[in-house]
């Protein structure tokens, strides 16, 4: 994990407490998760620090006493960034409604009102289906003779080869 | 803030008002020149019911005909034509001969021998019935492609032609269709595989819309079926079929029947049999009882798969019934179909 020069570093004592825990990595999405709860952009969601914990710690939890001092560390530090986050919100709310204005406004008017996309949502589930489908099944391609006279006939039905 | 909020969920309310979820089957087809000429599908004119219809498509076997065609089954080592003279009385009579075959591509298919011919004979009311694509289902098929026509992009023996491409919204293969402007009729086809790659090609060469009919022999079916109706035609089937738990990226069943390969021969089991369409593409299951072999306990484990021109067939077993499934389809979302058996 890289250093962010805006974050008062943790005390040394931590600091020591978390080396000594050995050449363990952090998930890359940590930083930026973080990086943003601290900024005020996002609220680390619930989940999270259950998974924080896992990945640093590995199976055993956390010491209770390195958790309550590392939490009111990040607590303040997000409490001091607080005006600037509800600045930066409204900017993003802006934003999201102008783009959202034009987005209909082009629906409404423009020429590719109709060229909606595909449901992401079905076709993302089937690829992931498919993909939890063919990670317990074992394929082994055959030659065609290896197939059953009556599997291959249906194939010639459906106009595969002879 | 507390302004900005309520402004913003009008805003979103607006914008899903214009998007709502049966907006995306619409999709392109509010491109191309049909849509556009015919108003039914330009921005802001029209409602999202006009948006959702497809052109109309017929098969020659809706109309009388007799049409030259030459299919084509992709093999990946070698393709393989099948040049068919085909009659259709209109009415549900019809007929194929297989008048040329060759192998590899840019070979010219000559006589067929009666190797060839006798068996491709004998499925001829499968084929036309269930190979290639064909309107099978219009609201299905408005959920799971999206298209743009081209009006009179060619002509086929003197016939101006829309070209029809569509493309599927799960990635499982695109296909175009070639469709007398006038009469609607389909008279060439690709499919094509996911990554683009044509699995299956039919063009007509001649199209006679008034055909002599006399002296036609109609076709008919080799092998008795009757509907599949539930648990009560076990007894006629053998065996009790399993359930399938998931369709497939956008099939349904379309029907289900039971083949009565034993009234043709008594070394034969009865099959059950399920046609899944996409309203486009069709796929077929093949249920059988498993004679012999190691029971194969819960769900497949093990799935053997083969391309066959421009069919894949993947089989497998759970508890005592084979299954195989077959169709213009990639072996992954074959096998999604065939594991999802129980």
């Amino acid at each position: 994990m890289t250093s962010n020069p805006e974050i008062t570093p943790l005390p040394d004592e931590i600091v020591r407490a978390l080396a000594d825990l050995g050449d363990l990595e952090a998930p890359a999405e940590l930083e930026d998760r973080v990086s943003l709860a601290l900024l005020g952009q996002a609220t680390a969601p619930a989940e999270l620090a259950p998974r924080v914990e896992l990945a640093v710690f590995g199976p055993a939890a956390a010491p209770a006493s390195l958790w309550q001092r590392v939490v009111p560390q990040v607590q303040a530090e997000g409490a001091s960034r607080r005006r600037a986050r509800v600045l930066s919100f409204r900017r993003v709310l802006s934003a999201a409604a102008a783009v959202l204005l034009v987005s209909i406004g082009i629906g409404v008017y423009g020429p590719g009102s109709g060229t909606v996309e595909g449901p992401p949502d079905l076709v993302a589930q089937y690829q992931a289906h498919r993909a939890e489908v063919l990670s317990k099944v074992i394929l082994i391609e055959v030659d065609p003779a290896e197939f059953s006279g009556i599997a291959r006939d249906l194939g010639a039905h459906m106009g595969g080869a002879r | 803030m507390r302004r900005t909020l309520p402004l913003l969920l009008a805003v979103l309310s607006l914008g899903l008002g214009a998007c709502k979820p049966d907006a995306w089957s619409a999709s392109s087809n509010t491109t191309g020149t049909a849509q556009s000429s015919s108003g039914s599908g330009t921005a802001g004119n029209s409602g999202n019911a006009e948006l959702l219809v497809f052109p109309e498509v017929k098969t020659i076997f809706e109309v009388p005909a007799e049409v030259l065609w030459n299919y084509t089954s992709h093999d990946p080592s070698a393709p393989q034509i099948y040049q068919e003279r085909v009659w259709s009385d209109g009415a549900g009579g019809m007929a194929m001969h297989l008048e040329g075959y060759a192998e590899g591509s840019g070979n010219t298919p000559t006589a067929p021998s009666s190797e060839v011919r006798v068996p491709h004979e004998g499925r001829q009311l499968f084929l036309a019935r269930h190979r290639g694509p064909q309107l099978r289902d219009h609201d299905r098929l408005t959920r799971n492609y999206t298209w743009e026509v081209e009006e009179n992009a060619l002509q086929i023996d003197g016939i101006d032609c829309d070209r029809i491409q569509l493309q599927s919204v799960y990635g499982i293969g695109d296909a175009t269709l070639l469709v007398s402007h006038q009469d609607r009729l389909l008279l060439g086809w690709v499919l094509f595989d996911r990554s683009g790659t044509p699995m299956q090609t039919l063009q007509a060469v001649s199209v006679d819309l008034s055909p002599d009919l006399n002296g036609v022999s109609w076709a008919t079916a080799p092998v008795s079926v009757q509907d599949y109706t539930g648990s009560s035609d076990d007894l006629v089937l053998g065996f009790t079929p399993l359930d399938l738990q998931y369709f497939g990226p956008g099939f349904e069943t379309q029907s289900l029947q039971i083949l009565l390969a034993s009234q043709a021969s008594s070394e034969l089991n009865n099959f059950h049999l399920r046609a899944l369409t996409d309203g486009l593409r069709i796929v077929f299951v093949a249920q059988r009882f498993a004679t012999g072999g190691a029971k194969v306990l819960g769900h497949v484990s093990s799935v053997r798969f083969a391309r066959v021109g421009g069919v894949n067939l993947v089989e497998g077993r759970v508890e005592d019934v084979w299954i195989v499934a077959a169709g213009p389809l990639h072996q992954d979302d074959l096998t999604v179909i065939l594991a999802s058996h129980q």
